[in-house]
């Protein structure tokens, strides 16, 4: 196989954002993990029940007031919305950890951070807490979005070793190409320019400069 | 842009409305010996209080025709409050307790307003803070 130099930077950007996906995975993955397994905050009436918290979003919301007030207004409409939230939470957090689909789910986290800024950002005792998570989930979501996973991926196969089995653990990065080549034309070119004249559905192994066999 | 809505952070006066509890009073109406009114609380601490201490109604030279203490309070009935949303106004162990964003149309018994006077409800925090608001009965 062969790897040159741009490819390697492909990798590099992959890299850099690392930090920011597992910070940012965590923060939604954490309110699953908070709500569900350390303690049951979705329990309809009981304290600390996560609906009354969203209640508290309500008065100085910025532009959905209409959908909380609706919500709240309906505690069984309530009920499904917080249970999906936290789905939703824990599977777009999950993957962003692990750097599965990361373009996809960076669509999710945007949309979340959104979410939280514009119901709570007014809220925050200390530090304008709320609007600081709302504004850095958004801002550390873009570049995170961008060159996705590509060291996580190439990782992985190395591990094992098989040249043949290597191919396989690529596939989420042939997935990840061609769906921005379809949604993204500007960041498809830009992870392009990254990875010089290659084909971009070939595997870009952090490894490679350090001699993995071709 | 943000920043500016909810903090008034870039320009002007800055602002956090988490810090003290306000509660706003409003659809105030007198009928068959009940006064009924809507109470909405917009600010202050989403995880605590606030907690009324009492609800009083003043006539126009500011004696107190109605004053419904702490003990009153914490005994309200459930018939009393009417809740819109999932987070309530409940009779605590001391006080009225009021959770933020909730909204409820309060219904207590006073015999014995005239017509064509005006009165206050003045709402008290455990903090000190008050709130009222007036109303007029044709």
């Amino acid at each position: 196989m062969k790897l040159n130099h741009e490819e390697a930077s492909a990798n590099a950007a992959g890299l850099f954002t690392l930090a920011l996906r597992w910070v940012i995975g965590w923060t939604y993955f954490s309110a699953f993990w908070r709500r569900l397994i350390l303690e049951n905050k979705l329990i309809p009436g009981e304290a600390g029940y996560i609906g009354e918290k969203f209640n508290h979003f309500l008065p100085n919301a910025l532009g959905i007031k209409p959908i909380i007030e609706y919500l709240v207004s309906h505690p069984d409409s309530l009920y499904i919305s917080m249970i999906a939230f936290t789905i939703i939470e824990a599977v777009v957090g999950l993957l962003m950890i692990l750097g599965l689909f990361t373009r996809l789910m960076s669509i999710g986290v945007m949309l979340l951070a959104l979410g939280i800024l514009l119901g709570s950002g007014w809220l925050g005792t200390t530090c304008l807490d709320e609007w600081q998570i709302g504004v850095l989930g958004i801002a550390g979501d873009l570049p995170s979005s961008w060159p996705a996973a590509a060291l996580f991926y190439g990782s992985l196969p190395g591990k094992k070793g098989a040249p043949g089995k290597q191919y396989q653990m690529v596939l989420p990065y042939r997935i990840r190409t061609t769906a921005l080549q379809k949604s993204a034309p500007t960041g498809f070119n830009v992870l392009r320019s990254y990875s010089g004249h290659h084909p971009v559905d070939e595997p870009v192994f952090p490894w490679g400069r350090l001699g993995h066999p071709a | 842009m943000t920043n500016q809505y909810f903090h008034g952070g870039v320009w002007g006066t800055l602002h956090n409305k988490s810090v003290k509890p306000r509660i706003e009073l409003s659809d105030i109406r007198y009928q068959a010996d009940e006064l009924h009114f809507q109470l909405f609380r917009t600010e202050g601490a989403d995880v605590y209080g606030s907690f009324l201490i009492e609800i009083a109604v003043l006539n126009e030279s500011g004696d107190r025709v109605l004053s419904l203490g702490q003990r009153e309070l914490s005994q309200l009935l459930p018939g009393n409050i009417r809740n819109h949303y999932v987070a309530q106004v409940k009779p605590g162990k001391h006080s009225l307790v009021i959770p933020l964003g909730a909204k409820a149309d309060l219904s207590i018994p006073l015999k014995g307003l005239n017509t064509n006077q005006t009165y206050r409800i003045q709402l008290t925090d455990i903090s000190g803070l008050t709130w009222d608001a007036g109303f007029k009965i044709h």
